[in-house]
């Protein structure tokens, strides 16, 4: 037999006195925790998706001929038409300029292919420079072989995407049909998560020659000195004739900041859910005061201090908290990867890799919150349940 | 501890006065009285004489509105002067123990752990009492392990007394602990207090409305309107 | 397959501001257009990517034409590896006489398997397999009736100068009514058929394809050795 009992003790009994509805405080707490919890994820996950995303782009200034779709995709929505034109001499013009570390030109090329698809589709080849673009994109790995020979050989580098759907594997053939051109695959490149995996690439000077585009380019990639000033070199080029310049610095800085500002909101959110929750912890605990006021009464009259009265109901809240932040934060690890398949659906852009990254230390923080919103929210109830004047509460007969 | 015939407690002159709305109450009227240590003396009077006001003046659960009450020799407060809760508890904590008409036991927590939990807030270095020793006493050594629910009244009661005793208090205070009570239970509890007073020497106040329960006691004071009959 | 995207650039193209003040043009026009370019891309690079497990494009239409009578159809998934493992490839292996080779005919690939119905009835099965081809995948897609005999042939896929003559309806026709005991003496690995077999009467409608011809014959036989695998409970396997 225990000798001594504790305010703990008592406190963590006084919570089972009314089980359903300690059940359902602790649960909502447990769900408020569960948002924040996977809104923290959420956050850690897509923005650390995003930047490996634009990251492996390799460049980070992209120059392009004025109105030409440069994504392969975009062709095909166009029916292959749209291309449009540099002059290669441009890659000189750029590479004057000091910022420039490197230029890589880029020839899109596309070809109508009756036999793909129900009704035929769109072949697109990207031609490259086999000196400056694998330095650019040297994360590119290889599953099978390397890149061409030759800058001039009727060769491909293939995407493995590309190449599981055509069975290619180094050694095959492939055919460029209209142009009725065969080539060699020289190449498989193991899968990077970005679009390159569906690419078919080929020597610049090859696809200039087949699609008779000699001295001509769609796109330069640049890849920028760390230490320029990107805006002022992006001014610089714009005085290029017939050019359009994206920078993906700017690009990934804009979508970041309308990251923030989705943030903002999606924080607001979550607080929101918090307050809620600890209303309910407020109500809870104020009524289980209201209930017990004689008993408090009872409580002073055995020696109990205001202080010790107000750190026994304190603790109840405490204990609420604990529990509905574990059982929330427990949850969500269960939980993460379904949530990152439901939000994969919902939303039209998702960076590949996982979108819900939690791990133990947004755990500690979102219990340090709940905790801590708990503790505050918790005060009003232990200050009046300390006010409690023995008498106040104990009525007996007679007066 | 005080010798023997010191005053156990001493009041001049209270007065307790309510005020309700424009009305004043006159609770307790110029009372003064005095209790050696060990005496054993009940209050009686109809209701609304003001006996359970005095009380909780006497047992320091209340301030006067004028008087001065003297514990163990020592004054307690004087006139005019107020006590705050704080200044209150920590008297209580050291000469007091209570039990009142209802019993006021937790329910979640067992036999033994009600009687412990005195302990869980304030512990006398002298209170080297064993509460099981108190169990047995008061005969419920058969029942530490049960909760309040499984007791009948006079067993819980008891569970009362005997947390107000574990932490050795020199003065104990009973607020009508038996009007809950069947007569046969009645009997029992004021057998009970009869026997603490005079094995343990304890010094007992009770108040009651039961006149054959009043006789328990060495003396009885009579109150009618505030004043002493 | 589906959401792989990347962010792209795309040129403004009635839109010369710079020209005019010098100014890097307006970019939250432009972060529009991008993001509506990448909802495209995500639209449009599914249809690029779907064909790899070898499933029907669109199964309901692709049933209902080759089983005009049918009114539904359950899909199965199933690979070596999880049903028979090791073992049941060399036993695979050794009925088509070739081993699987490349990166892509692996113990691992799945295979989709079709059960069609009429009403409660099961009165068919299809099931495609994806081959090398000269210059690009092929896939045989063979419609099997209740016993395992071929009632529909075509390929879904074919890439190649003269695939449109493979791919037409008429050589196809040549495989209906036989089954994976016609392919038994059919040699994959030297294109040679039993003199008189059935298989053997089988015509190349396009010589200079020759090797696309005998791809696709070495992809029936395949796939009806992994029907019946899967789905006929080896009733054609001789001892």
């Amino acid at each position: 037999m225990t000798k001594k009992i504790s305010i703990y003790q008592v406190a963590y009994k006084n919570l089972l006195r009314k089980k359903t509805r300690t059940a359902l405080t602790i649960l909502g707490i447990g769900l408020s925790a569960w948002v924040l919890i996977s809104l923290l994820g959420f956050n850690r996950g897509y923005e650390s998706a995003l930047n490996k995303d634009i990251d492996n782009m390799g460049f980070q200034v992209l120059v392009t001929a004025k109105g030409c779709p440069y994504e392969a995709a975009t062709l095909m929505l166009k029916g292959g038409t749209g291309l449009r034109y540099m002059k290669e001499s441009v890659i000189a013009d750029i590479l004057k300029h000091k910022e420039v570390q490197q230029v890589t030109p880029q020839l899109m090329a596309a070809v109508f292919d009756p036999n793909k698809g129900e009704s035929g589709g769109i072949n697109a080849y990207l031609g490259v420079d086999p000196v400056t673009f694998p330095a650019m994109k040297s994360y590119l790995k290889f599953k099978q072989g390397g890149w061409f020979t030759q800058s001039d050989a009727l060769e491909a580098v293939v995407g493995y995407e590309a190449a599981e759907l055509e069975q290619r594997e180094v050694g095959d053939k492939m055919l460029i049909p209209d142009k009725n051109i065969e080539f060699k695959v020289v190449g498989v490149l193991a899968r990077s998560g970005t679009a390159d995996d569906g690419t078919i690439f080929m020597p610049l000077k090859t696809v200039q020659k087949i699609f008779d585009k000699e001295g001509l380019i769609t796109a330069a990639g640049i890849k920028v000195d760390k230490n320029a000033n990107m805006t002022e070199l992006e001014n610089k080029l714009y005085d290029l004739p017939d050019v359009q310049v994206v920078s993906m610095a700017q690009v990934k800085t804009t979508i970041m900041s309308l990251v923030s500002t989705a943030k903002v909101m999606v924080f607001s959110i979550a607080l929101i859910a918090i307050l809620i929750a600890m209303l309910g912890v407020i109500n809870t605990i104020l009524m289980s005061v209201l209930e017990r006021y004689q008993e408090i009464g009872i409580i002073k009259s055995m020696g109990a201090m205001p202080w010790d009265v107000f750190r026994m109901i304190w603790t109840e809240t405490v204990i609420l908290c604990l529990f509905g932040g574990a059982i929330g934060i427990g949850i969500a690890f269960a939980l993460s990867k379904i949530t990152d398949v439901l939000i994969r659906r919902l939303l039209p852009y998702t960076p590949t890799g996982s979108l819900i990254a939690i791990n133990s230390r947004l755990g500690l923080i979102t219990l340090g919150v709940v905790l801590g919103i708990g503790l505050v929210s918790g005060i009003y109830p232990a200050w009046r349940a300390a006010r409690v004047r023995p008498l106040e509460s104990i009525r007996s007969e007679g007066d | 501890m005080a010798p023997e015939n010191i005053l156990a407690l001493e009041a001049f002159n209270l007065k307790k006065v309510y005020k309700r709305g424009a009305e004043e109450i006159v609770a307790v009227d110029d009372v003064s009285l005095s209790v050696k240590k060990g005496d054993f003396v009940s209050f009686i009077g109809p209701s609304g004489s003001g006996k359970t006001t005095l009380i909780n003046i006497l047992g320091c659960l209340d301030n006067a509105t004028s008087g001065s009450l003297k514990i163990g020799g020592e004054t307690v407060f004087a006139e005019n002067k107020s006590l705050s809760e704080s200044e209150l508890t920590r008297i209580r904590r050291r000469v007091f123990g209570y039990i009142f008409q209802k019993f006021y036991l937790v329910p979640t927590l067992t036999v033994l752990e009600n009687v412990l939990l005195p302990f869980a807030f304030f512990q006398k270095a002298e209170a080297t009492a064993d509460p099981m020793d108190i169990l047995t006493f008061l005969g419920l050594e058969k029942r530490v392990a049960h909760r309040p629910s499984e007791l009948s009244g006079g067993e819980m009661q008891r569970v009362a007394i005997a947390r107000a005793l574990v932490n050795k208090p020199e003065i104990l205070l009973a607020d009508e602990p038996t009007g809950n009570l069947d007569s046969k239970r009645s009997e029992e509890i004021g057998g009970v207090l009869k026997q603490l007073n005079a094995k343990e020497g304890l010094t007992v106040l009770l108040v009651t409305h039961n006149p054959s329960l009043a006789k328990v006691a060495d003396r009885t004071i009579s109150l009618h309107d505030g004043r002493i009959a | 397959m589906g959401t792989r995207t990347e962010f792209s650039p795309e040129s403004v193209s009635d839109h010369d501001l710079r020209r005019n003040t010098g100014r890097i043009p307006d970019l939250d026009r432009r972060m529009k257009k991008i993001f509506a370019l990448v909802l495209a891309i995500a639209i449009a690079s599914a249809p690029l990517f779907a064909a790899v497990g070898c499933d029907l494009n669109d199964p309901d239409r692709d049933v209902k034409r080759l089983f005009p009578e049918s009114t539904g159809y359950k899909t199965l998934y199933v690979t070596i590896a999880q049903k028979g493992g090791a073992e049941m490839l060399r036993r695979v292996e050794k009925r088509l006489g070739d081993v699987f080779q490349g990166l892509y005919e692996t113990i691992d690939v799945p295979y989709t398997m079709y059960q069609v119905f009429k009403g409660k009835e099961l009165i068919g099965y299809i099931h495609g397999v994806n081959q090398k081809g000269e210059f690009g995948g092929i896939q045989v897609f063979l419609a099997l009736d209740r016993d395992g005999r071929i009632r529909g042939f075509y390929f879904q896929k074919m890439t190649g100068r003269y695939a449109k003559l493979l791919r037409d309806l008429e050589f196809g026709k040549q495989f209906i009514g036989l089954n994976l005991a016609d392919f038994g003496d059919y040699d994959v690995a030297s294109a040679q058929a039993k003199p008189g077999s059935r298989v053997g009467a089988i015509k190349n409608p396009a010589p200079q394809a020759e090797s696309d011809f005998r791809a696709a014959l070495r992809a029936t036989k395949k796939n009806l050795i992994l029907c019946d695998e899967f789905l006929l409970g080896n009733k054609f396997m001789k001892e």
